[in-house]
C-alpha cells in the first residue's frame, strides 16, 4: 500500500472512473460470453416440418408417460438432408424411424442410420431434396412431480402447426401458445383432446405439462359428514351472479348520481338572477372583478364589457319603447 | 356480423370526428364568438355518440358469443353467465381501452354543457384539452388494439373469462378504476385551462369538485374491490401484496386524497394555489403512469395485460402529458402565488398541509418501490421490492395521517393556539388510548401476538372514531341550542345541510374502521399448513380445530371439483362443514384453488386446499385474520361518505343559516360563489368553531369583527360598482335617445366606447 500523498487531482479522478468503465463493461463482456449458451449448428437449410403431432399418455400406476412423435417432414433443398430431434431430460426407450416419400409417389424406406446421443436423435440422409418424409419418435418420461410430467419439445426447425394429443379424462394438459379451441378425435377405440399450435419457431422450447387430476380415491366423503351444515361464503353461481349485478347496480348508481349532482351544480339555479338585466349587472361586475385581478387583458376586457353594456342598453330602449 | 361491421365503423369515424371536434373548439377559444361556443357545446356530443355506438356493438357480439371476432372469442366461452359476458367488455384490452373512450367522450359532452363563472373562455379550452386526450385513445383502439379486428376463421369455441375474474369483485373491480382514472382527466383539464387563462383563483376547483370526488369515489371502491377479490379468490389468505398494479391504482388515490384536503384550504383561504395545481397534475400523470404499467407488461403483475404493443403509446402519451403540463405551470408560476399566508403554526390549514406532506411521502416511497425493478434493471442488476418495505415506510405515515385525521377536526381555521388544540385533544386522546390498549391486549391474548405498531394503529383509529363522534355530538347539541329541534332532526338537517362536511366525517369514519380491521388482521394473523390424513384432527388455530372427513368430486360442463370436507370446531363446538376446493379445467386452464371461508365479525378462518395425494391425504392452509371483515364494513360506510358529499343539494347562501345575516340585514347581495359568499361561509364556520369550544373568545371576537368589516367593505364596494355600471348604461340609453330624436338630434347610431379606468 503507497502512502496517500494528498488529494487525487482531477485527470487522476477522471483516469480512474474512465479505468472503472473499461473494468466494468470488459467485465460484463466476459460474463455474457461465458453465460452464453454454446454455438449451435444450424438446422438444414430448407427443412420444415409441416406437422408435429405429439401423443401423450400417461399411466399415473407406474408413473410415467408414453409419447409418440409424429413429424411430417419435407425437405426444399437442393441436397438430401439429415435430421436431429432432441428428446426431453429423463426420456427412456427411444426409438425412431423414418418413411421417406418420393417425388413420385410415397415410398417407405428407413433410413440409412439412426443415432441417440445426447439426448438428441440423428437420422442420417433421413430427407431426400425435393421430397418429404415422416419421423416416428417413441420415448418414455417419468413422472417429475406427485401427479405428473413436465416435458419440453425442441425441434430444430420450424413447425407449420403442432398437435398435442391427451387422452379424454382424468389428464389435464398446459402449455403455452395453445389455440382457443380444441377437438377431440377417437383412436383406436381411446378418445383423445388435441390441441394445437400453429407456427412454433424453430430452435425453440415449448414446455408442456400433463398432470394427472386427482381423484377422491378411498377417502371419499362418507356417511360421517351427513346432517352436517356447510358454512362459509356462498360460492354457487347464482349468489355469484347476484352479487356481481348488485356491483354493477352500485357503480352504475354512483356514476348517476355524479353526473346529476355535476350538472345541477353546473346550471345556475340557486342564486340565479330574478331578471337577465340583473344576470347582465352581474356578468359585467365580474368581468370588471376580472380585470381589476389581472385575469382579462385589456382587448378581452373592452369586447366583454362593450357586447355587455350594448346588452343592457338595448333592454333599458326596448323597455321604454313597451311602456310609450 | 352487420353489428360488428357497424361498430367497426363508428370506431373508424371516431377519429375525423375528434378531429373535427378539435378545430371547433380551438376556434371557439380563439375567437371567443357566442357562435363558434355554441357549435363548441354541439360538436361535443358527436364522438360519444360514435363511441356508443360501437360500445352497443361490442357488447352484442360478446353477449351474443360471435367468435368471428377475436377479442369476443378470447373472453367469453360457452356456458358464461350474461353477467361476466358484458363485464367482458372491459375485461380486456382493446375492450377496455374502448370502454375508456366512451366515458371520456362522454364527460367531454357533459362538461361542455356547463355554466358556470367564465364558462365561456374556460370550456372551449376544457374541450380542447379532452378532445386532445380522447384523441390519443381513440387513435389507439383503431391502429393497436382494435377490438373488432377479425379472425380468419371464426373460432368454434370461445377461449372463455379466465375463471380467477368470474368473481364479482372483478365484474365492477376495473370499471371503478377506470371510472376513477378517466375522471380526473376533467380537473386536471380544468386546471389547466385556468391556467393558461390565468384564472387561477378557486373557479376551476369549485367546478370541478363534484367530479374529483366522483372519481375519487370510484378508484377507491376499485381498490377495496380489488382486495376483496385478491382476499376471497387467490388464496394466498392477504388482501393486499403490493403488487405494482395495486400500487399503480393506489398511487393516484394518495395524490387525489391531498388534493381533496388542499383544495378545501384553497376554496376558503385563497392558499395552496400552486400546490393544488401540482397536485392534479400528478393524480392525472399517475393515472397515465398506471395504465402504462398495466398495459405495457413492463411489470409482471396477475392484474397486467399481456405483454403488447401499447406501452410505447403509452410512454409517449405520459412523456407529452408531463412536459406540456410542467411547462405550462412553469410558465405561469407567477400566476400562482397565494392570496394570503398562513397566520399561525397552529390551525386548520397547516394540518392540512402536514396532511398533504404525509400522503405525498407516502406516494413517493409507494412509486420508487414500484419503479425499482425497473430502474434496477436498467442499471443491470435487477431487484423486486417486497412487502416489508412498504410496510415499513407506509404504515407508520399511515399511523400519522389517523392521528392528524383525529386532530384535524378539533383545530380551528386561521389561528388557533397548542393549548387550545391541547385541551381539546386531551380527554379524546386518553380515551382513545385506553380503548386502544384494551383492544390491542385483547388481540394479544388471542392470538399471541405483539407490534407496537399495530397498537398504535389501532388506538389512532379508535382516536379518530372518538374525535368525529364528538364532532357530531357537539355540532348536534349547538344546531339544538339555536334552533330548540329534536336530536334525531338536528342530526338529520346538520347532515344534510352541511352534506360535504359531515360526508367527509363519515368517510374518515370509515377510514378508522378500515384501519381497526387492517391493523388487527395485519399484525395478529395465525396460520398453519398442515398434511391431513382422512379421520385426522389438525392442530388447533387460534381456537378452531378441523377434522379431515374426506374427499368429494363434482364433475361440471368442462370443470372438475375436487373439494375436501373439514368438520371445523371451535372450542369443541362443532360449527360445521367447510370446504375448499380444486377445479381442473378441461381446456387446457391452469387448475384454480377455491378458498373456504368462514367469516364472522371478530375474526375469518380461511382454508386452502393446496395439494392431495391418492385421495387419501390432503395438504392444507389454515388462516385465521383477525377483524378482516372490518376492511370491508370500513370500505361500505366510506361509500356511504362520500355519497352524502355527493348528493345534490340546494344551494343556499351561508347567513341563512346562521344568525350572523340578522347582524348585516338588509345587505344581502352575496351570491354563492362569489366573494362575499365565502366570508359568509368563514363567518359560519367560526361560529360553529365558537360554538364547538375551538376558539378561544378573545380570538374569536377579533376574527369576527374583523370578517364584518370585510364584508360591509365588500358590500359598499359591490353598491359602488353597480351604481356606477347602471349610470353608465343610463347615460349611454341617453345618449341613444338624443340621436334616435329628429333628424336635426342626429342618427341612430350607438356610438358609445371607452372602459371603466
Amino acid at each position: 500500500m503507497g502512502e496517500r500523498l494528498g488529494p487525487p487531482t482531477r485527470g487522476q479522478v477522471r483516469c480512474s472512473r474512465v479505468a472503472k468503465v473499461v473494468v466494468f463493461a470488459c467485465a460484463a463482456a466476459a460474463s455474457t460470453a461465458l453465460a452464453a449458451p454454446p454455438p449451435r449448428a444450424l438446422a438444414g437449410a430448407g427443412v420444415e416440418v409441416t406437422r408435429e403431432q405429439v401423443m401423450l399418455v400417461p399411466a399415473p400406476v407406474v408413473r410415467k408417460v408414453e409419447v409418440l412423435q409424429v413429424l411430417t417432414v419435407s425437405n426444399r433443398g437442393p441436397a438430401a438432408s439429415d435430421l436431429t430431434v432432441s428428446v426431453p431430460a429423463g426420456a427412456s426407450a427411444v426409438r425412431a424411424a423414418v418413411s421417406r416419400a418420393g417425388t413420385g409417389g410415397n415410398v417407405a424406406a428407413p433410413a440409412r442410420s439412426v443415432s441417440v446421443a445426447h439426448g438428441r436423435i440423428r437420422l442420417t440422409n433421413a430427407v431426400q431434396a425435393g421430397a418429404s418424409a415422416t419421423v416416428t419418435v417413441t420415448y418414455t418420461v417419468p413422472f417429475t412431480s406427485s401427479d405428473g410430467a413436465g416435458i419440453v419439445l425442441h425441434l430444430d426447425y420450424p413447425v407449420d402447426m403442432a398437435y398435442l394429443y391427451i387422452p379424454v379424462g382424468r389428464f389435464a394438459l398446459s402449455a403455452p401458445g395453445l389455440q382457443l379451441t380444441t377437438q377431440t378425435v377417437t383412436l383406436s377405440g381411446l378418445r383423445f383432446r388435441v390441441f394445437s399450435r400453429p407456427a412454433v419457431p424453430a430452435g425453440s422450447d415449448w414446455p408442456v405439462d400433463v398432470e394427472v387430476l386427482p381423484d377422491a380415491g378411498p377417502g371419499a366423503t362418507g356417511a360421517d359428514v351427513k346432517g352436517l351444515p356447510v358454512i362459509g361464503t356462498d360460492d354457487t353461481g347464482r349468489a355469484n351472479s347476484a352479487q356481481a349485478l348488485g356491483n354493477l347496480a352500485l357503480a352504475a348508481f354512483i356514476f348517476a348520481l355524479g353526473l346529476v349532482g355535476v350538472r345541477r351544480a353546473s346550471r345556475p339555479t340557486a342564486g340565479r338572477p330574478a331578471t337577465t338585466a340583473e344576470a347582465l349587472y352581474r356578468s359585467w361586475e365580474q368581468v370588471e372583478r376580472l380585470r381589476a385581478a389581472g385575469v382579462l387583458d385589456e382587448t378581452d376586457y373592452q369586447r366583454r364589457r362593450e357586447q355587455l353594456k350594448q346588452r343592457l342598453v338595448a333592454m333599458r330602449l326596448a323597455e321604454t319603447r313597451e311602456d310609450a | 356480423m352487420l353489428t360488428g361491421t357497424i361498430g367497426e365503423w363508428a370506431l373508424r369515424l371516431l377519429l375525423p370526428a375528434i378531429a373535427s371536434s378539435i378545430c371547433v373548439h380551438a376556434a371557439a377559444a380563439k375567437t371567443g364568438s357566442p357562435g363558434w361556443r355554441r357549435r363548441s357545446r354541439q360538436v361535443a356530443w358527436l364522438p360519444f355518440a360514435l363511441a356508443a355506438v360501437a360500445s352497443a356493438a361490442l357488447i352484442c357480439l360478446l353477449v351474443r358469443e360471435d367468435w368471428a371476432y377475436a377479442y369476443v372469442a378470447e373472453y367469453t366461452g360457452s356456458g358464461l353467465p350474461l353477467i361476466y359476458r358484458i363485464a367482458a367488455f372491459w375485461g380486456g384490452n382493446a375492450g377496455s381501452l374502448l370502454f375508456w373512450v366512451l366515458m371520456l367522450t362522454l364527460y367531454a359532452a357533459v362538461v361542455a354543457q356547463a355554466h358556470h363563472e367564465d364558462s365561456e373562455r374556460m370550456l372551449p379550452l376544457v374541450s380542447l384539452i379532452l378532445a386532445l386526450m380522447t384523441a390519443f385513445y381513440a387513435l389507439v383502439v383503431n391502429v393497436v388494439a382494435n377490438p373488432f379486428a377479425r379472425l380468419p376463421h371464426p373460432a368454434e369455441a370461445g377461449n372463455g373469462l379466465n375463471p380467477l375474474l368470474q368473481h364479482p369483485g372483478m365484474t365492477v373491480h376495473p370499471v371503478n378504476v377506470y371510472l376513477g382514472y378517466i375522471g380526473f382527466s376533467v380537473p386536471f383539464a380544468y386546471a389547466m385551462a385556468g391556467l393558461w387563462l390565468r384564472r387561477t383563483d378557486s373557479v376551476w376547483l369549485t367546478v370541478t369538485r363534484r367530479w374529483t370526488l366522483v372519481s375519487w369515489l370510484f378508484l377507491s371502491i376499485g381498490i377495496v374491490y380489488g382486495a376483496h377479490w385478491s382476499y376471497e379468490e387467490l388464496g394466498w389468505g392477504g388482501y393486499w401484496a403490493w403488487d405494482p398494479v395495486e400500487n399503480a391504482s393506489l398511487l393516484p388515490w394518495l395524490t387525489a386524497t391531498a388534493f381533496l384536503h388542499s383544495a378545501i384550504v384553497q376554496e376558503r383561504r385563497g392558499m395552496l394555489k400552486a400546490w393544488n395545481i401540482v397536485l392534479i397534475t400528478l393524480t392525472y400523470l399517475l393515472t397515465l403512469l398506471g395504465t402504462f404499467l398495466t398495459r405495457s407488461g413492463v411489470l409482471w403483475s396477475i392484474h397486467a395485460f399481456a405483454n403488447g404493443p401499447l406501452g410505447i403509446w403509452f410512454a409517449a402519451f405520459v412523456g407529452v402529458a408531463t412536459a406540456a403540463s410542467a411547462a405550462l405551470i412553469a410558465v405561469r408560476w407567477r400566476t400562482l402565488r397565494a392570496d394570503r399566508s398562513f397566520e399561525a403554526v397552529v390551525s386548520k390549514e397547516t394540518g392540512f398541509m402536514l396532511n398533504n406532506v404525509l400522503f405525498l411521502g407516502s406516494t413517493f416511497a409507494v412509486l420508487w418501490g414500484t419503479v425499482y425493478p425497473l430502474v434496477s434493471e436498467w442499471a443491470g442488476q435487477p431487484m423486486v421490492v417486497g412487502p416489508p418495505f412498504y410496510n415499513k415506510v407506509n404504515l407508520p405515515l399511515a399511523v400519522c395521517i389517523l392521528l392528524l385525521m383525529g386532530i384535524g377536526p378539533m383545530v380551528a381555521w386561521r389561528r388557533s393556539s397548542a393549548p387550545a388544540v391541547g385541551r381539546t385533544v386531551l380527554y379524546p386522546m386518553l380515551i382513545s388510548t385506553g380503548f386502544g390498549l384494551a383492544l390491542s391486549g385483547w388481540l394479544e391474548h388471542q392470538y399471541h401476538h405483539q407490534s407496537a405498531l399495530g397498537t398504535a394503529g389501532l388506538v389512532a383509529a379508535v382516536f379518530v372514531l372518538w374525535t368525529v363522534g364528538q364532532e357530531f355530538v357537539q355540532a348536534v347539541r349547538a344546531r339544538v341550542r339555536l334552533t330548540g329541534e329534536s336530536w334525531p332532526l338536528s342530526l338529520v338537517r346538520l347532515v344534510s345541510r352541511h352534506r360535504r362536511r359531515y360526508g367527509g366525517y363519515i368517510v374518515h369514519l370509515g377510514v378508522a374502521v378500515m384501519a381497526i380491521g387492517i391493523a388487527g388482521s395485519g399484525v395478529f394473523h395465525v396460520d398453519l399448513e398442515q398434511q391431513l390424513r382422512v379421520g385426522q384432527t389438525s392442530a388447533p388455530v387460534a381456537g378452531y380445530q378441523a377434522t379431515f372427513a374426506g374427499m368429494g368430486v363434482e364433475q361440471g360442463p368442462g370443470t372438475r371439483r375436487l373439494y375436501a370436507n373439514l368438520v371445523i370446531r371451535r372450542d369443541g363446538q362443532v360449527l360445521g362443514l367447510l370446504r375448499p376446493a380444486a377445479t381442473f379445467y378441461s381446456d387446457g386452464q391452469q387448475p384454480t384453488t377455491d378458498v373456504a371461508l368462514y367469516s364472522r365479525p371478530l375474526r375469518d378462518l380461511y382454508v386452502v386446499m393446496i395439494g392431495t395425494s391418492q385421495g387419501e391425504s390432503a395438504v392444507f392452509d389454515f388462516h385465521v385474520n383477525p377483524l378482516v371483515q372490518w376492511i370491508w364494513w370500513g370500505g361500505y360506510l366510506f361509500i356511504a361518505g362520500t355519497i352524502v358529499s355527493l348528493w345534490p343539494e340546494r344551494r343556499q347562501l351561508a347567513q341563512a343559516t346562521w344568525p350572523a345575516a340578522a347582524v348585516l340585514a338588509p345587505v344581502t347581495t352575496a351570491v354563492d360563489g362569489s366573494d362575499a359568499a365565502d366570508l359568509y361561509a368563514q363567518w359560519a364556520e367560526l361560529e360553529y368553531d365558537h360554538l364547538a369550544g375551538k376558539v378561544p373568545p378573545d380570538m374569536y371576537r377579533r376574527q369576527r369583527d374583523e370578517l364584518i368589516m370585510r364584508i360591509r367593505a365588500m358590500d359598499a364596494a359591490s353598491i359602488d360598482l353597480r351604481t356606477s355600471l347602471e349610470s353608465e348604461v343610463e347615460a349611454a340609453v341617453q345618449e341613444v335617445r338624443s340621436r334616435a330624436a329628429p333628424p336635426e338630434a342626429g342618427d341612430a347610431a350607438l356610438g358609445w366606447g371607452g372602459g371603466r379606468s
